[in-house]
């Protein structure tokens, strides 16, 4: 079946249609949700763009949710841009918890940038050696690396889960278990006005690296050529091998990053609930961003404002919160599905 | 520490917490089987445990619950299938996204509608003679009746994966789609109705939990066990009697610790719970370096464009 | 008696090309008919129309007399159509009987009846005259076995016509006098076969032969007083060189690439290149004819570094680099034209500058000099001057460098490839099929800057199925067959032994 229409109208229509589309769609099933609740989607809607960036400090807390994202999803472009599927993220992120916690409370108290600096190495190291054993086995055995590194997301978290609960475990703070807090000069500096940690500038500092590795960089060239034509790439001289090994470390030291972000900058302990996901959602993040640090950093940012709203929104309002779990949910899927959609009706009109 | 004492609850708790294990692996066993990989099954269960729980509630009936489960589970999987068969998308991804989704989802019916009742679930059947053997009547006779539906369930599928017609063609779907098309058969369809039946299995599974463990809902009840059902899947091979077993192992860990937790044993419970998933990693890896070729289907998570091999 | 078959006036165009000219083609029922040809010759393309994959732009078809129009395999194979192509569509962990029941699974009471499985399969490859492990997994079996279930697979769906594309050229010469056995009794049984083949001794096996050149029919002969000679002039006759080259004189000269007694094996273990020894000196272009299928690609990704070696040495230069990585076959100064422009010789959807600067990306002058062994940056202006140069000089029609190279259309694309190979004045020259399906003022440019390379004295190792290609750039010809590979000396080069070679009709003897 084909259509005749000028080719610029059919463009618009095959670019703009399905995001509105699925957005449509999202919004109206939230809406529906929304008003079963008893409010109004305009309020609720509303309230949730106001608490994500309603005002400067508020606009802060939306940062500090977009910086485990941005991280995450930072080294998710790397790796899945190399056709390589790290969903061990989360994961990653515990384990570069686990060393931030090393250097922030067993190491001595050293000048706060020193300490801090040991914290995003260790991290990195941490999250690092966590993301390349999926990556090894991939490149050695051809184990299927989606279904490793989600193993290694339980086996990290059950480990955190054992060093808090025993050898770690604070004696001072009461209620749920955790570490001994880092030494203060191990906490992230917060941005005045903002009340947003650094570790946002840190992130921001990391997507322009990845943007540059990316854009600028002979690795970043072999990434890319590695996810387009594997036989290609190797035809033409590129250790496919060692890009995936090398990949996978760079992923699991952002994501390891993105738990000292949570460590240094928010809870300034180790905890089993430091991260909400984190490293799943960065998942759906780098792909909305369409694989590049640029949107990476916009789609973090506004999935980190729809999650400052939603607390927000759930205070004020006295909505419930799942709501907005969903809404975010189904924006998500839509945005995921956007992209297929488009090529279904680019096929249809048979536009290139 | 007397061995005997210690075991028997222990090896009983590993039984009765076997269902929600097993059955969802059953489930996605055949959709993997069939090339559609469900990274969302921890989702599907949660629809099926608040599905099942409000209806057994609201009408007394928990065989009701239990269908509605299925169906609940059903219908979030309907979603899948429609998203990596027809619009063949991304499966992780779009797998990931109704996990999300309907973790959001579940709990906000389960706020809404405002019901939190206890309920009286599935309670361990006594038979005559058989309950009261000395140490294995209360481990293996003295468990609900869906755990002897759960281990009914694993021949069914055995039969069905090995024996049947649709077995056969699921199982060449996984492998060379375009050989299957060729014979005549409709991939698409096989594979809609093996995501569907995986969504009715898990949300069984999910209904479990509701109606026989926790005798009301939690939020987000499941802890991970659709993720591990995944891991089950590779575990034991794609074959539902690997999967029996690896379920077995994962709910043995499981009640392990539990047991030993509330005895006061010091060893570290998460240690334990890491357990099962170092194995099956040591598995994978084990068997893709002596064999060279792991069982998984060949053409999973990859959409069969018509005419392609 | 009517034919089975009857294919009347068939056409076929992809484009411009013409695949399947006019042709009218009889198979009378019980009777084995080869269809013989070389490459492009349209055997292949013939046999899609008949098995429903392509429709034809004209024609009719005719089966068992009644007109027929076949959209699909699925119809051809309800009119009894079977086809066993050289890429078999078998479930390999599933075991043979499984994979032939596939399209009509015998069951009892919702169960599969496995002993009415094993008793049709049994009894099929019984009245075929084989035997095979009906309970064996088909990724156990070797690939004669394999085909047999495939053949016996096409069968049990009904099959009376059965199209075997090129079959022996992954068997043995034990396993294809057996296939022969087998499609005699398969004969007797009243079963037709049209036997596609580029080799003369298998057609002279068959009942009739019918021969195609540049996809026009030019003869049908009866296999029993068929000649060598006959069918040999019948496949090449009228073919002129398009370019008369004047092989260069010999005279002392290094060997750039010296190959000793290589062996090499596909990936279904088949030994495809067997003990092959020469060289290819500084200087001159090597010539390797021949069907495809007889070794080349496997010789070719030995020689670059694609493929394990299972015996024997490759030295370039006097350095044995067998089983070097591509990465160090390029440093080495190897240059690679591969056969497939699109899907390994280039990036389709990265822009045309960054296909131009693969294999040399971390080497000056596209990096950044500072920190260059540490961190290699890309340096774009270098890059983009760069690019620009070879598209110019290369004539590569493009709106430009940052064009995708999928945009390109396949002349322009191998351009480009040449563009890339040929920058850094690669010491030996790797071209494999280099002027397939281009257009003739591509072809004429692809030759030109062959022959450049062959003026500064470098070494091409040049691998087509294109006889003129090879004679109108040559130096020197090998004719490689059934992974064996014979040499001629440059002023021993005649064209039509060497086309007897390409189909195995020996050199020079009569053989009937």
């Amino acid at each position: 079946m084909r259509f005749r229409l000028s080719p610029r109208l059919a463009l618009y229509i095959s670019k703009i249609l399905p995001l509105l589309a699925v957005l449509g769609i999202a919004f109206g099933v939230t809406s529906i949700l929304i008003v079963i609740s008893g409010f109004s989607p305009g309020e609720v809607f509303g309230g949730i763009f106001s608490g994500g960036f309603g005002s400067v400090y508020r606009f802060g807390q939306t940062l500090n949710q977009a910086t485990p994202l941005l991280l995450c999803a930072l080294g998710l472009i790397l790796v899945f841009r190399a056709g390589i599927w790290n969903i061990g993220a989360e994961g990653q992120l515990y384990m570069g918890a686990v060393g931030a916690l090393i250097a922030g409370h067993f190491i001595p108290s050293i000048p706060g940038p020193l300490q801090l600096l040991l914290m995003g190495i260790l991290a990195f190291i941490f999250g690092a050696a966590w993301g390349v054993i999926p990556g090894y086995l991939r490149a050695r055995f051809n184990t299927n690396e989606i279904i490793t590194s989600l193993l290694m997301v339980f086996i990290a978290i059950w480990f955190v889960a054992y060093l808090i609960k025993f050898p770690w475990r604070s004696t001072t703070a009461a209620g749920f278990p955790v570490s001994e807090a880092v030494w203060p000069t191990a906490q992230l500096p917060i941005i005045p006005e903002l009340g947003a940690h650094a570790g946002i500038l840190i992130a921001l500092g990391l997507a322009v690296v990845v943007w540059f590795i990316l854009q600028k960089s002979a690795y970043g060239y072999r990434i890319k050529a590695t996810g387009v034509n594997p036989d290609t790439a190797l035809y033409g001289g590129i250790s496919v091998r060692k890009i995936i090994v090398t990949s996978m470390l760079l992923s699991g030291g952002l994501a390891g990053l993105a738990g000292m972000a949570q460590v240094a900058g928010i809870f300034h302990v180790l905890a089993d609930n430091i991260s909400v996901s984190y490293g799943f959602l960065g998942i759906v993040v780098a792909f909305i961003g369409r694989l590049h640090p640029l949107g990476a950093v916009i789609t973090a940012i506004f999935l980190g404002g729809l999650l400052a709203g939603s607390h927000y929104v759930q205070a004020s309002l006295g909505i419930d919160v799942t709501v907005v779990h969903v809404l975010v949910a189904t924006i998500m899927l839509a945005l995921v599905i956007q992209p297929f959609i488009e090529q279904r009706l680019e096929n249809l009109f048979k536009l290139h | 520490m007397d061995f005997f004492p210690l075991m028997v609850p222990v090896l009983a708790a590993t039984l009765r917490m076997s269902f929600a294990l097993l059955v969802p692996s059953l489930g996605e066993a055949i959709s993997e089987r069939s090339g559609v990989y469900n990274v969302g099954v921890e989702g599907y269960m949660l629809m099926g445990a608040i599905s099942s729980y409000l209806v057994a509630v609201t009408t007394g009936n928990l065989w009701l619950g239990i269908v509605a489960g299925m169906l609940g589970g059903a219908a979030l999987s309907l979603v899948h299938a429609f998203l990596s068969v027809t619009l063949k998308t991304n499966q992780i991804i779009s797998g990931i996204a109704i996990w999300l989704f309907s973790m959001g989802f579940s709990s906000f019916i389960f706020r809404t509608v405002g019901i939190t009742d206890a309920i009286e679930g599935f309670a361990p059947i006594h038979i005559p003679v058989l309950s009261d053997l000395p140490g294995i009547g209360p481990i293996i006779f003295h468990q609900n009746v869906l755990f002897y539906i759960s281990i009914l369930l694993v021949v069914v599928f055995a039969i069905i994966m090995f024996r049947t017609r649709f077995g056969l063609i699921v199982r060449a779907t996984g492998e060379n789609p375009l050989a299957v098309d060729m014979a005549g058969y409709n991939v698409s369809l096989i594979r809609y109705v093996s995501v569907l039946i995986c969504g009715a299995m898990s949300g069984l599974g999910g209904s479990y939990l509701p109606l026989a463990v926790m005798y009301r809902f939690n939020e987000n009840m499941t802890a991970f066990r659709g993720f591990m059902a995944l891991a089950i899947v590779i575990f034991g091979r794609w074959n539902p009697w690997g999967i029996l077993g690896g379920s077995l192992l994962f709910a043995f860990v499981d009640a392990l610790q539990i047991r030993l937790q509330a005895v006061g044993v010091p060893i570290p419970f998460p240690l334990l719970l890491m357990l099962p998933y170092v194995v099956t990693i040591v598995v994978l890896v084990g068997v893709a370096a002596v064999i060279k070729r792991v069982a998984i289907p060949r053409k999973l998570a990859i959409p069969y464009i018509k005419g392609e091999a | 008696m009517a034919p089975i078959l009857k294919m009347e006036n068939i056409v076929k165009r992809f484009g411009e090309l013409v695949a399947n000219d006019n042709i009218t083609l009889q198979v009378e029922e019980g009777e084995i008919h080869s269809l013989l040809g070389e490459n492009g010759a349209g055997k292949t393309t013939l046999m899609n129309v008949l098995y429903g994959l392509w429709q034809p732009d004209e024609g009719t078809l005719y089966i068992r007399g009644q007109k027929m129009k076949l959209k699909s395999p699925r119809d051809a194979i309800n009119q009894k159509i079977g086809m066993v192509s050289q890429h078999f569509s078998l479930v390999l962990p599933l075991t043979a009987s499984e994979n032939i029941v596939l399209g009509d699974i015998p069951a009892r009471n919702a169960l599969i009846d496995k002993n009415e499985t094993q008793k049709r399969v049994l009894a099929l490859a019984e009245s075929c005259g084989f035997h095979i492990e009906v309970q064996a997994k088909i990724e156990e079996l070797s690939v004669g076995e394999q085909q047999r279930v495939e053949i016996l697979k096409a069968l049990y769906q009904g099959a009376e016509i059965l199209i075997l594309d090129e079959p022996t050229a992954v068997l043995t010469s034990q396993e294809t006098k057996e296939l022969f056995k087998i499609l005699r009794s398969m004969t007797n049984q009243g079963k037709s076969i049209i036997f596609i083949t580029h080799k003369l001794r298998e057609a002279l096996l068959t009942d009739r032969i019918t021969i195609l050149r540049d996809g026009k029919i030019v003869s049908e002969q009866d296999a029993k007083s068929a000649t060598h000679a006959g069918l040999v002039e019948a496949m090449f006759e009228g073919k002129v060189s398009v370019r008369e080259h004047k092989p260069i004189a010999a005279r002392e000269r290094v060997p750039s690439l010296e190959v000793r007694n290589l062996q090499v094996k596909d990936e279904r273990g088949i030994t495809k290149v067997k003990d092959v020894s020469f060289d290819v000196l500084e200087g001159e272009i090597l010539g390797i004819a021949g069907v495809a299928g007889n070794g080349q690609k496997e010789l070719v990704e030995a020689i670059t570094g694609l493929r394990k070696v299972d015996g024997g040495n490759i030295l370039l230069k006097g350095e044995d680099m067998t089983n070097y990585s591509p990465k160090l076959c390029r440093e080495r100064g190897m240059a690679h034209i591969p056969e497939e422009r699109s899907k390994m010789g280039s990036f389709n959807d990265l822009e045309i500058s960054d296909n131009l600067i693969l294999g040399r990306e971390g080497k000056p002058p596209f990096i950044y000099r500072f920190l260059m062994k540490l961190f290699p940056i890309l340096n774009h202006l270098p890059i983009r001057s760069f690019a620009e140069k070879q598209v110019k000089s290369f004539n590569v029609m493009t709106r430009g460098i940052n064009m995708l190279a999928r945009h390109l259309s396949g002349g322009n694309l191998q351009k480009m490839v040449l563009a890339r190979e040929l920058a850094w004045e690669p010491e030996l020259i790797i071209a494999a099929q280099p002027v397939r399906g281009l257009d003739a003022k591509t072809v004429e440019f692809v030759n030109e800057r062959l022959s450049e390379q062959r003026e500064k004295g470098k070494a091409t190792l040049l691998v087509s199925y294109d006889l003129d290609e090879i004679l109108g750039l040559s130096d020197r010809v090998g004719v490689m067959f059934e992974g064996k590979i014979t040499i001629f000396p440059h002023d021993e080069i005649n064209r039509s032994k060497i086309e007897r070679m390409m189909v195995g009709g020996g050199g020079g003897e009569e053989q009937r």
